[in-house]
């Protein structure tokens, strides 16, 4: 609140008689305003706070949901590859954040390597992230960030910034990346796919049965209560 | 001339906020001193965004607000004395923000974008010579 007696001359005051300076009311409200405006900014902009946000599962490795529920859903995909990262960010969240705390389901998560060396590199962190049980996490960020196919785009540094910002033990993570951890269980993985006649992704098998291509969450619902009926 | 400051400010920032808009819609790489990495991280982090608007974006929208107020502000027209104080309040807002910003930079991400922390300066600035012009009795 500034005393005028106190305030700086008005520039080139000449002439008619100065404006007053804003008055502290009109001051007070803004700057209140202010305040509640960057509180509110803050509070969406806080990850995992906005209303609605529901956190995806933890738990060590590429699966979610009890061992025993009735449908298992395994989805074959490529973190570079673009209907994957529709899959992951649409109905697979949906999948995981809805139907998977039901115990009805268990999803898991299986690498098919489309596209090369970078494909195999951010396969290779994803599952270096699952050992420390933030595999969903890391998989929803390397497809947010997707930018295409082999852009060069998801270097070593960058993996590991990934799993800095998730709050991952950066030393365990980063022996697991450079010594090759994970190498065999993501060539196991593909090697699996090739067995059972995957040739694109994404791919499900759900309780066994194929499905090719990207599904909605309502076909990928559908096929779910069929599997469900199917196993009673 | 002084007048004008503002609206300087504010384009300056645009053009801050505008690159780091475009890095963010291309994927390019942001260029940054002592590399990129810092920069990229910072900006693709979940902190980087506003119920999944990029800051990058309201930082663009911020500043091209900032700049249609200080220009009016600046035109001497009616209206002028009311932009001025839209002025400062928008900017004390992004005062605001920006702190929040360069807190989680720094003690939750351990990164500092360069672009952010210019961004923050020109913002501050801004908010100074707002709050003094706002302060200062005018002309009539």
């Amino acid at each position: 609140m500034a005393k005028k007696k106190g305030l700086p001359k008005p520039p080139g005051g000449k002439g008619a008689p100065p404006r007053s300076a804003v008055s502290a009311p009109v001051l007070i409200a803004v700057g209140v305003t202010a305040v509640l405006v960057v509180a509110l900014l803050i509070w969406f902009a806080w990850p995992g706070r906005a209303p609605g946000a529901v956190p995806l599962p933890r738990g060590a490795g590429q699966s979610a949901g009890p061992e025993n529920a009735p449908v298992h859903v395994e989805e074959f995909s490529d973190f570079q590859c673009p209907y994957c990262r529709d899959a992951a960010l649409g109905p697979v969240h949906r999948l995981l954040t809805e139907l998977v705390p039901t115990g009805q389901v268990r999803f898991t998560f299986r690498h098919k390597i489309l596209f090369g060396a970078e494909s195999q590199r951010m396969a290779e962190a994803a599952t270096c992230a699952g050992a420390q049980n933030r595999f969903w996490d890391y998989h929803d960020r390397l497809f947010r960030e997707w930018r295409g196919e082999n852009t060069g785009y998801f270097t070593a540094q960058r993996l590991q910034g990934f799993a800095q910002d998730l709050g991952l033990d950066q030393a365990a993570f980063q022996a697991c990346l450079e010594e090759g951890q994970a190498r065999a269980a993501v060539l196991a993985d593909n090697e699996d796919s090739q067995k059972r006649g995957v040739r694109g992704t994404p791919t499900f098998f759900i309780n066994g049965k194929m499905v090719q291509g990207l599904q909605s969450y309502d076909q990928l619902t559908r096929l779910i209560s069929e599997a469900a009926g199917g196993a009673r | 001339m002084r007048r004008w400051v503002l609206p300087a400010l504010a384009l300056l920032g645009l053009g801050v906020a505008a690159y780091l808009s475009w890095q963010k819609l291309s994927g390019g790489p942001i260029i940054c001193l002592g590399g990129s990495a810092a920069c990229d991280r910072v900006n693709a982090s979940p902190y980087a965004q506003v119920a999944g608007v990029p800051v990058a974006y309201l930082g663009a929208a911020m500043y091209l607000g900032l700049l249609a107020l200080g220009v009016l502000a600046a035109s001497g027209r009616p209206g002028a004395r009311t932009a001025l104080v839209a002025a400062w309040g928008a900017s004390l807002t992004g005062v605001l923000f920006s702190a929040y910003l360069t807190f989680v930079e720094l003690f939750i991400l351990r990164d500092v974008c360069q672009w952010c922390v210019a961004s923050a300066v020109i913002m501050a600035a801004y908010c100074a010579v707002s709050t003094w012009q706002v302060l200062t009795p005018q002309p009539a």
